[in-house]
């Protein structure tokens, strides 16, 4: 396998031996095991009027991660974790106990022992029989339910890449020992194989520098300049995603479209202007997700469809859906226009995120406005 | 061949470095991730390591249901219903006194006593062929039955083998034989 070796060091790329699909598997196995896993399982031995010993696994590594146990008086001990803890990766998490199991030991006669949970903290164990025992305890509850698939770039946008499926510095280091002929080694060990295979990663992250520069400039698939791209298209944040994610999230968004959008528009159409509502027209195609043709960067030209941005051709034109109102007068006053200000309010939120809608008045009509691309600032 | 890293997880034994997630590891020359919708950079990576480790660590690694039938089975022995283990997917069902190999055997040593050894999964093989003692040391167990509630007392009595003793919840002695008794060992 060369993903994680010599040839392909991070960042990984998929499909060179570990594929995509392979990738969101891990992923998901990972979380959905997360979700449900036990934040500590531990056996105290000798619960009673002294701390009992605890014999544990904890979430995260390192005794100091074991509980203070307060002995509170004969029948209560209270076992309380640090506030916060940190994973492998030195992530801190809060500590956020929501429950216990308790499986019981046959060293003395049973007597039901309770638990109660005094905070996210901390948890008290009452006893009853005040006497040593024994008993396994599993502690429910950590912050780790809010990972999502996203912490590991795992979601369904992922694929195989189709350019370096052969690392580019394994064709870098195979050119290297061929232009250095029979007169040296070609070893997999020793210097010369180790002088070939830096030069060879160099040239492979050159490689990879031309292709990064084009996904860069293409926002579906840009990473360092995702929060540019998030400025320029104006993209407005969703759901508290931001830079690549909201990008991704836009274009992916707006590829989705579905036939219902147009069906929402009207839906909403009629709940905010009642009886005034009496149809809706599309000057392109009758659905939202029939776009205006694509275009090039700048002129008005139609581009071809390899220019999209990965969620759909980028367009300057726009599509603009024509509200037929009665009453039209109505909406040139400060109550007409506030009535608009509050439809406007509730299409921006079903329309794509990098789409925006406006209305004005023309003629008979009102239009309104939704443009999938504001290209004000590319010009 | 290549064997993974590190011992399988009811060893214990695994860190986020296990799984080659170690704080220092970083993109070749502090490159971000050429294309994103084909790239993982290492600090997603390292997200996935130190979950895997942490999940590990608490994970439970045999998981049964008991059928205990003291006067009506032949053996006496409990039935082990939908026997889940760390090396092996698919629930399996066998007589207590006969399992499968790696599984623990359970025997009844009395009325609503019971004997559970994990002696037999010393080396316990992952799907890597990789080994390890199966050898739990916490365990769970959830009894019910028709009638009187019983409650149930796990002990571990060595490094493989453990006691059940199925009793009255009222009293905390009377012994029951005839309850359904879930066993969730980690």
């Amino acid at each position: 396998m060369t993903a994680f070796g010599a040839f392909c060091p991070f960042p990984i790329r998929l499909g060179e031996d570990l594929s995509a699909a392979e990738w969101l598997r891990i992923a998901q196995d990972t979380l959905s095991a997360l979700r449900t896993a036990p934040f500590a399982t531990m056996r105290l031995v000798g619960f009673g009027s002294v701390a009992p010993a605890i014999i544990g696994n904890q979430c995260m590594a390192g005794a100091a991660f074991i509980p203070t146990i307060t002995v509170v008086d004969a029948s209560n001990i209270d076992l309380e974790w640090p506030s916060t803890w940190l994973d492998d990766a030195n992530a801190v998490h809060q500590t956020l106990i929501t429950g216990a199991v308790i499986g019981y030991d046959e060293s003395s006669s049973y007597v039901p022992l309770q638990f109660t949970i005094l905070g996210p903290t901390k948890i008290r164990l009452t006893d009853t029989a005040g006497f040593n025992r024994n008993f396994t305890l599993r502690v429910t509850g950590h912050d780790m339910f809010s990972r999502r698939l996203n912490d590991y770039d795992a979601d369904s946008i992922k694929q195989d890449t189709t350019k370096e499926q052969t690392p580019y510095a394994a064709v870098a280091y195979r050119a290297i020992q061929g232009m250095l002929g029979s007169l040296y080694s070609t070893e997999l060990s020793g210097l010369v194989h180790a002088e070939n295979l830096a030069q060879a990663r160099l040239f492979g992250s050159l490689s990879r520098d031309i292709e990064r520069l084009e996904c860069n400039a293409n926002p579906a698939t840009a990473w360092e300049k995702a929060e540019d791209w998030q400025s320029l298209l104006r993209a407005r944040t969703v759901d508290g995603r931001t830079g690549y994610d909201q990008i991704k999230y836009n274009l992916t968004g707006f590829a989705g479209l579905v036939k219902s959008h147009s069906t929402q528009i009207e839906q909403i159409c009629t709940a905010r202007l009642g009886s005034d509502f009496l149809s809706l027209a599309y000057n392109y195609g009758s659905l939202i997700s029939d776009q205006p043709d694509p275009t090039c960067w700048e002129g008005g030209s139609v581009g071809y469809p390899g220019m999209d941005l990965g969620g759909g051709y980028w367009s300057s034109a726009r599509s603009v859906f024509s509200v037929t109102v009665k009453n039209l007068p109505l909406y040139s006053t400060p109550d007409g226009i506030e009535k608009m200000g509050e439809l406007i309010a509730e299409l921006r939120n079903i329309v794509p995120a990098w789409a925006d809608v406006r209305w004005y008045i023309d003629g008979a009509i009102f239009l309104l406005d939704i443009s999938p691309l504001d290209v004000t600032p590319l010009s | 061949m290549t064997l993974p890293n590190g011992d399988p997880l009811w060893a214990r034994t695994a860190a986020a470095s296990t799984y080659g997630g170690v704080p220092t590891k970083k993109n070749y020359l502090d490159t971000p991730p050429i294309n994103p919708e084909t790239d993982v950079n290492a600090s997603q990576y390292l997200r996935l390591t130190a979950d895997v480790a942490a999940v590990a660590r608490t994970a439970s690694v045999f998981k049964c249901t008991l059928t205990c039938t003291d006067y009506l089975d032949v053996a006496n022995n409990p039935l082990v219903n939908n026997a889940i283990a760390s090396f092996y997917g698919p629930p399996v069902t066998y007589p207590g006194a006969a399992p499968p190999n790696y599984y623990p055997r359970i025997t009844t040593v009395a009325l609503g006593d019971y004997r559970i050894s994990f002696s037999g999964s010393a080396n316990t093989p992952d799907d890597f062929g990789v080994t390890a003692n199966l050898y739990p040391t916490h365990g769970i167990p959830s009894a019910s039955r028709t009638g009187n509630a019983p409650v149930a007392l796990l002990t571990q009595i060595s490094a493989t083998d453990w006691t059940l003793r199925i009793v009255a919840s009222s009293d905390g002695t009377t012994p029951y034989g005839d309850a359904t008794v879930c066993l969730d060992f980690s």
